[in-house]
């Protein structure tokens, strides 16, 4: 393809050159026809000034031989017959007029007296005095013939004078005429060339015309006029030949001018597409260099426009995806981002806090969001003007921030977590009041050993775990300690994308009522379909979820799930009741009434078909906050049970309050109980205290008959094992069902108030 | 002078010289022209055939008028003075180179400086070298008998009884008439004449001698 500017070149190009040939061969064509028009007309112009150019010189040439013959002395001597006299006279008389011969004859054509060549008009006297054949012909010599009568004062004798039309003379009547003259005769048969002024002939060039000018006897003469084409061409030629230059001259003058507006048109536009090329790029700081006031002038302005919006939206974009709006700090994905980075190119060890801040909740709660706010931007600074850390800080989650520096080698993990808690234990001044916090700090180093990023993050999330377990300010991750596979470590990584790709599916475990025998319901585990590993149960997965708190992740994801399909059933017409289980971890997430609440909202299930089954070392670390949970848990109509009872420490008094529906003895001490008398005892007595609190008491793990005999003499209400059936999936528990009776559950409707979050969450923010 | 009055003048000398003699009566020539002019100023003369005539003493004039001569055409008798007058108020030259007179009269006004006298008989044709348009023709004879066709062509004389040969000329006559004896007796006459009067230019009818 050709560059617009060949295009218009060539187009404008084009266009006058065809306009110019047009024009010059119109003229040149009329030229042409105009100079054989215009060599006719002189020729038709010029024959006639010829002839009358012959008869004026008649006349002339016989008024010049009357004079001589009306002299009176000449007169006198011709009439008084004194032919000496006369024979002087008209020699002298034709010499002054330059006849080239002269006759005196009487009128009855006797010659008197001669002069010159006076033969020959001695021998046309008689044409010559009846006017006639006045033109004769003499050995190719061609003269003209006037005669005059003498008078004394009547003619008494006649005076015939001769002149020679001779090269002067035809040159004349050329100019006069402004045509070439040539005179002819008849010789013989032939007709002879005479004089003739016209050049060398080119006879295909000529165009003539003849002219008759005697044709009496033996003197028949013409003239031939005649004019060249190519010499009446000459000047049309040379005007054609100006009109050639000048075409050319403006062809090329158009070719420059066109090219330089074509260049003022594609020059800004190349750099115009350059600099476009360049904002592709993504390189934002392109100076578009057209200063011009036209069009283009106004499209680069445009453009450079447009390009510090783009630039704008691309940093807010950017901001949004990598930068934390609340504290302007990185946001996890641009902090993993970063640490990946110094991974990559750091020779040094590389040293990753995670900070978690204490009670931030109780901030929010007490003092209000805008103060929590203003502590978490403060804490932000704070971290942030750290020297060793020179900004590399991240804000992960709501209280949740994180570090990392390059460490020197005389400077140790530890000593860098202190420096950064050292940054948190000035008091926070929001709006003149001193708030004083306390955090926690996991650390981790990227030493010798290859670690990912998001390797890192783990171990660092690790360390903050065993920090807040052990109520310990600062803990570091020792992988001697508390070792950690790389395989299992890029398993918890994994984890993150397995709910985004949907890899996760609830499996279904049946309770049957012992006494009935009728399904009570089910508990709801999980299973991953990992992409390469295969189907993983959740002892693989579910303790590293718990150890990140990834597992609140995870316990949302099956509560939805487990909601909608429980009310799937119900709407249905086959209720059943599902159990789902509560980390120690979600217990401590204070907005998890609102989330179920939401849930069961959403998906109109009766909260009566839904048990949640919170794990006894949930109460440990807060009783207190714990019970909370439970009571705005219950208090939406949900059942309660406590899950592996009688392995935690959980006081009496405590699980007096609690406003739990259940209780579920744990697996290993229904396993023991035919071998394990003290598990037996246990087991007695965890079944007498449920009973005496009113609760129902759940057996689980129940593989043999002997045990759920057992279980049953011992007055157990539910139990759950391999022996009645094994964890299913959602097909083969709907098969399953097909041939069971089940429990009749008494569910009522929804009938929640459950306010704004639950009508403008949705399922994703979730 | 006009033309009549000059021939009237000229008849009544020959009247007077005759006195005595007999004479037979009136002799009358008509002249019809079978050409393009008419016939009149045709020249009549009537030569004696049986007397000899003394040469007259007579006078003549001859006047210029509007550049021309007046009369055109006259006949005289031998020995005639003849005045050229000069009425117009330019100059005029006369000439002529004709055998029976030749003459050259400078350029003159009012009268010239001498008569000029025709003393020998012909045909004198008259010129002006300045004004080549001017043209007179002037008869000269022996015989006292001529006259001048009038208008109507005719001529009519008074002749003695006797024998005469008669002539006649005109400028345009295309063919000469041969002489012819008239025998004229006291009886009156009548001579009837067909000429033929074309002009022959730029020729003139030659002189019958």
């Amino acid at each position: 393809m050709f560059s617009l500017r060949t295009r218009i070149a060539v187009t404008f190009l084009v266009l006058l050159a065809a306009v110019l040939t047009a024009a010059l061969s119109v003229v040149s064509a009329a030229n042409r026809s105009n100079a054989e028009r215009e060599v006719r007309r002189q020729l038709s112009v010029g024959s006639s000034v010829f002839s009358r150019l012959l008869e004026s010189d008649r006349r002339q040439l016989k008024t010049a031989a009357k004079a001589v013959a009306d002299d009176y002395a000449f007169r006198e001597a011709v009439a008084t017959g004194d032919t000496d006299t006369s024979s002087s006279a008209l020699e002298n008389g034709a010499a002054r007029i330059g006849a080239a011969m002269a006759v005196l004859s009487s009128m009855e054509g006797k010659v008197i007296a001669s002069y010159g060549k006076h033969a020959i008009a001695s021998a046309h006297l008689p044409q010559a005095r009846d006017g006639d054949g006045s033109i004769i012909v003499d050995d190719g010599r061609i003269y003209q013939l006037v005669t005059v009568a003498v008078r004394s004062p009547l003619p008494v004798a006649l005076v015939t004078m001769g002149f020679e039309l001779d090269a002067h003379a035809a040159q004349e009547l050329a100019d006069v005429t402004g045509l070439a003259v040539t005179f002819s005769y008849r010789a013989g048969g032939d007709w002879k060339a005479g004089i003739s002024t016209a050049p060398a002939a080119r006879a295909a060039d000529v165009i003539a015309q003849e002219i008759e000018m005697s044709k009496v006897g033996g003197s028949e003469v013409r003239a031939t006029l005649s004019r060249s084409l190519a010499d009446a061409r000459a000047p049309f030629e040379r005007l054609s030949n100006v009109l050639i230059g000048i075409a050319i001259v403006s062809v090329a003058v158009a070719a420059a001018a066109i090219l330089w507006l074509s260049r003022g048109i594609t020059q800004p536009l190349r750099e115009l597409t350059n600099a476009v090329d360049k904002i592709r790029g993504g390189s934002y700081d392109v100076s578009v260099r057209v200063q011009r006031r036209d069009e283009l002038g106004v499209l680069a302005e445009g453009l450079q426009l447009m390009q510090s919006a783009v630039l704008s939206r691309d940093r807010s974009i950017r901001q949004l995806a990598y930068e934390d709006p609340l504290t302007g700090l990185m946001n996890r994905t641009a902090f993993v981002a970063a640490v990946g980075e110094g991974l990559n190119c750091g020779e040094s060890a590389l040293g990753v806090a995670v900070i978690n801040l204490h009670r931030f909740r109780r901030i929010n709660e007490h003092l209000g969001y805008s103060v929590g706010d203003a502590v978490l931007t403060k804490i932000g600074v704070g971290l942030a003007s750290v020297p060793s850390v020179k900004g590399a800080v991240a804000r992960l989650a709501a209280d949740q921030f994180a570090a990392f520096t390059r460490l020197p080698e005389n400077v140790s993990l530890q000593l860098w977590g202190a420096s950064l808690l050292e940054a948190l234990s000035e008091p926070v001044l929001v709006e003149s009041q001193p708030i004083d916090l306390t955090a926690s700090v996991g650390l981790a180093v990227a030493g010798d050993v290859r670690m990912s990023a998001d390797e890192l993050m783990v171990c660092a999330d690790l360390a903050l775990e065993r920090a807040r377990r052990d109520k310990l300010a600062l803990a570091v991750y020792d992988p001697a300690l508390k070792p950690m596979s790389r395989d299992q470590l890029s398993l918890l990584g994994e984890l993150r994308r397995a709910i985004e790709q949907d890899e996760l599916r609830l499996y279904f475990q049946p309770k049957i009522e012992l006494g009935s025998q009728r399904v009570a319901g089910a508990e709801v585990l999980l299973r991953w379909q990992h992409p390469t590993r295969g189907l993983l149960s959740p002892a693989s997965f579910i303790p590293f979820a718990e150890q990140t708190g990834f597992i609140r992740r995870l316990t949302r994801w099956t509560l939805d799930r487990a909601i909608a399909q429980g009310a799937a059933w119900f709407n249905a017409g086959k209720p059943l009741s599902l159990a789902v289980n509560i980390s120690a971890d979600d217990v401590g997430d204070a907005r998890l009434d609102s989330r179920v609440a939401t849930l069961i909202s959403r998906h109109q299930l009766p909260p009566s078909l839904l048990t949640l089954e919170v794990t006894e070392s949930g109460f440990i670390e807060d009783p207190n906050r714990a019970l909370r949970i439970l009571d705005a848990l219950a208090a939406l109509g949900v059942l309660l049970s406590i899950d592996d009872f009688g392995t935690g420490y959980s006081s009496l008094s405590h699980l007096a309050r609690m406003p739990v529906h259940e209780v579920k003895i744990d697996r290993s001490f229904v396993t023991g109980l035919e071998s394990n008398v003290e598990f037996a005892a246990i087991v007695r007595s965890a079944i007498e205290m449920g009973h005496s609190l009113g609760l129902k008491v759940v057996a689980e793990g129940i593989e043999t008959d002997t045990a759920a005999l057992k279980l049953r003499s011992l007055g157990c209400d539910i139990v759950q094992g391999y022996l009645y059936a094994q964890p299913m999936c959602l097909a083969d528990l709907e098969k399953w069902l097909q041939s069971k009776a089940r429990v009749r559950v008494n569910a009522q409707p929804v009938n929640l108030p459950v306010g704004d979050i639950a009508e403008t969450a949705t399922r994703h923010i979730f | 002078m006009n033309l009549s009055s000059t021939g009237f003048h000229a008849l009544a000398l020959t009247a007077m010289w005759c006195v005595g003699r007999v004479y037979a009566g009136t002799v009358t020539v008509e002249i019809s022209s079978s050409g393009t002019v008419s016939a009149q100023d045709t020249i009549v003369v009537f030569d004696p055939l049986d007397t000899t005539v003394a040469p007259a003493r007579t006078q003549a004039t001859i006047d210029q008028v509007d550049k021309q001569f007046v009369p055109k055409i006259s006949v005289l008798r031998t020995g005639t003075t003849v005045i050229f007058t000069n009425s117009d108020h330019i100059r005029h030259q006369v000439y002529s180179f004709s055998p029976s007179k030749t003459f050259t009269l400078k350029l003159y006004a009012g009268s010239p400086e001498a008569p000029v006298v025709f003393d020998k008989p012909g045909l004198v044709v008259l010129g002006c070298n300045i004004h080549d348009n001017m043209l007179a023709f002037v008869g000269i004879v022996d015989s006292p008998y001529f006259g001048k066709a009038s208008k109507s062509g005719s001529v009519a004389l008074n002749l003695p009884a006797g024998r005469y040969r008669l002539r006649v000329w005109h400028p345009s006559l295309r063919q000469p008439m041969p002489s012819r004896e008239i025998a004229v007796s006291a009886s009156a006459m009548t001579i009837p004449l067909t000429l033929d009067l074309t002009p022959n230019a730029p020729g003139v009818a030659p002189w019958p001698e």
